[in-house]
């Protein structure tokens, strides 16, 4: 197989692994992902979603908002030759929200800065009351982060243009240079994995690059914000993956613990760049991602986005299963059809 | 050595010293805020218009030491240890002053609405409000609103820090009754019940935080609702070794901890920040709180719980007396007659 198709598929069907088992444990501590869906153990594969989780109602293997925005925002990109635009990222955003396939991922995860870029871009009311404030960090989230991989794999070993192009498609959505840190970080490092002799290392590099350029470059378009470094918490991140490589559950307890996979993208960033530096294989970065909890299924996609890039769709154990499992309960999607139209526009 | 009294009031005077001050800086970054003041921010001064204390005299202290200073008023009245139902009488009180209430977060918001509507089902009309509302773990409310407030439990249990830690649980539980809100609450009161001891050293106040955080936490699995996010106990020990890299260099050791550990609402950022602070500046109070004030983020709380903390253990130079007036004159206080029936009250309850 084509190692570049081999890495653009790798990419796409790693992102929605990691997205869709990451689900139905999103908002839970690790001690209750192993006593509520492990017994006792940890989690290796698609669960059902429990009544008392965001996704409830949702069945076995359903991704969220994460995939399913970026996988419309790529439809967009493709229609324009694989150009990424201000115009065609607030297409892929308004489709996500009103199409049939996809509407439901917004009213279910719709988070507060997506919901509210939605109703300025459609004229709805939303709330104004803190405006005048000159910093709002409650906006620096994980939200550019989880769909910013998929402007890598348009900018394959370009990582200077990936870091550009995520500013373009996330300030639509989150106007917070924390935010967008996280966002051109994961873009870096997607973007890295396409370079000849890419290792994990040379990625890692990329994305630490992403994080403080983004954040350079975020300063001068968006509004303010105070919170911690995306760039330093992915060195303490990325020292604790490769300290605890060899120990599952002690890497997880330490990145749970001093990092996090909060909301916010100082913390789901940093740890799914923990995680890929563990340079384990793609199924057990995915398992370690998705038994972290809290929110688990960004981090996932995140770390699965950048390893399964740098290794590859050959790399992936059972990788039938895992397209046919995802294909049939996301009958939009199409790993194939989209990682050849993605290889034919980019090159 | 200063008497119980004395400590107390400076903790008092730190710690609405440190909200006062804060409330002018919060939300922007240590950047944000020498650009705007033209340097860092040491004095009481008007806040800009740009932030949540927009339009508020200086020295107006904001949520956080307004609901402790009400909550410890309703508990000096009453002569009883703290109980949940003075906690929560303290908060529809407090929640009467608008010149507070405009700060209020969204745990204590929640919680207050709750208790005023007597068990009355709110009908929610926002979305996500909804969706929260069906969640086992809510981990939006692993805020710093018990620590916030938890400081005023440690100065009334001087030396006891078990007696602290289980009091800051009944203190806190209406408001932020979740694991790791609880833990960082817990955290504060020991710290603030260690610093009380005669002779107490700034190590002395870390070490009580780092117990407390883990008793606390322990306490609070049984009892509270389960959160996921950062683990208060250990990121308090990775702020101290920051803090403790960068000792007496204020600029470095202020910006290490805002940028690796963060000052934000979250419990397991705040409440280990303040601890990285003591260990950078060896507990001296102003040092401290002006590292809290200028660390940027949620300065007021992380501010406030330092000067608890640095005030009681009481080692170095305190804010100027001339505070003590000008706080209690814009937000009705009178801190001294608090210090004295606090004093007093820790001779006769038991």
């Amino acid at each position: 197989m084509d190692k570049r198709y081999d890495r653009i598929l790798g990419c796409l069907v790693s992102a929605a692994i990691g997205d869709a088992m990451g689900c139905p444990l999103e908002t839970r501590p690790v001690y209750l992902i192993k006593k509520d869906f492990g017994h006792g153990d940890f989690v290796y594969d698609y669960m059902t979603p429990l009544d008392d989780s965001i996704a409830k109602g949702m069945p076995r293997a359903a991704v969220t908002d994460d995939f399913s925005i970026s996988y419309i925002s790529a439809i967009y990109f493709l229609r324009d030759n694989g150009r990424i635009t201000k115009e065609n990222s607030t297409e892929a955003i308004l489709k996500w929200k009103n199409g049939d396939d996809t509407k439901i991922f917004y009213e279910k995860y719709g988070g507060p800065s997506t919901r509210k870029s939605i109703a300025k871009i459609e004229g709805t009311p939303y709330d104004k009351s803190r405006d005048y404030l000159f910093c709002e960090n409650k906006t620096a989230t994980n939200g550019a982060g989880m769909k910013a991989w998929i402007v890598g794999l348009f900018n394959q070993g370009n990582i200077d243009k990936a870091i550009d192009d995520a500013l373009v498609m996330c300030h639509i959505s989150h106007d917070n240079p924390i935010a967008l840190s996280g966002g051109t970080a994961v873009a870096a490092a997607v973007a890295a994995a396409f370079c000849n002799n890419a290792t994990m290392d040379s990625v890692l590099e990329a994305g630490l690059y992403g994080a403080r350029i983004g954040y350079e470059k975020a300063l001068n378009i968006a509004k303010p914000s105070a919170g911690a470094s995306v760039e330093k918490r992915m060195e303490l991140a990325i020292s604790i993956g490769r300290k605890y490589s060899d120990d599952f559950e002690g890497c997880i307890t330490e990145m749970t613990d001093l990092i996090g996979t909060g909301l916010n993208a100082n913390e789901a960033v940093p740890s799914a760049f923990g995680y890929a530096a563990t340079d384990s294989s793609i199924m057990r970065t995915i398992y370690l991602a998705i038994n972290s909890g809290n929110d688990c299924d960004t981090t996932a996609i995140m770390a699965a986005s950048i390893v399964g890039s740098l290794r590859g769709a050959n790399e992936i154990e059972n990788i039938e299963y895992h397209i046919n499992t995802l294909q049939e309960t996301n009958k939009w999607i199409d790993f194939r059809k989209m990682a050849n139209m993605i290889y034919d526009s980019t090159c | 050595m200063p008497s119980v009294e004395e400590k107390i009031l400076n903790a008092l005077l730190a710690a609405a010293t440190g909200d006062a001050m804060g409330a002018v800086t919060e939300q922007r970054s240590t950047d944000h805020i020498i650009q705007r003041f033209n340097g860092y921010v040491t004095d009481l001064i008007p806040p800009p218009d740009d932030n949540l204390a927009h339009g508020n005299p200086a020295g107006l202290v904001t949520d956080d030491f307004s609901i402790a200073y009400y909550s410890a008023e309703d508990i000096l009245s009453a002569g009883s240890r703290p109980t949940k139902e003075l906690a929560e009488k303290s908060l529809i009180r407090w929640f009467g002053h608008p010149e507070y209430t405009r700060y209020i977060g969204p745990t204590t918001k929640k919680a207050i609405s709750a208790l005023m509507h007597e068990e009355k089902q709110v009908e929610r009309t926002n979305i996500l409000e909804i969706i929260e509302d069906q969640l086992l773990c809510n981990n939006s409310r692993a805020t710093n609103g018990a620590g916030m407030k938890a400081g005023i439990i440690g100065l009334l249990n001087p030396g006891n820090v078990d007696r602290a830690i289980d009091e800051a649980i009944i203190f806190c539980t209406p408001t932020h009754n979740n694991t790791i809100a609880l833990s960082a609450g817990c955290a504060i009161a020991a710290a603030t019940a260690a610093a009380m001891s005669p002779g107490a050293t700034y190590n002395d106040t870390i070490e009580a935080g780092i117990y407390g955080a883990a008793e606390g936490y322990r306490k609070a699995l049984t009892t509270a609702a389960p959160v996921a996010g950062g683990n208060v106990e250990k990121k308090i020990k990775l702020a101290v070794k920051i803090g403790a890299e960068y000792r007496n260099q204020f600029d470095k050791a202020m910006r290490a901890i805002s940028e690796i550990i963060g000052g934000g609402l979250f419990a397991y950022e705040a409440i280990p920040a303040v601890f990285g602070h003591i260990a950078a500046c060896e507990g001296r109070i102003k040092d401290s709180v002006l590292m809290g004030v200028n660390g940027g983020d949620d300065t007021d709380t992380v501010a406030c719980m330092t000067g608890y903390i640095t005030g009681a253990l009481s080692n170095s130079e305190n804010f100027p007396d001339c505070y003590i007036e000008k706080i209690d004159k814009v937000n009705n206080f009178n801190l001294r007659a608090m210090a004295e029936k606090i004093a007093n009250y820790i001779k006769e309850v038991e």
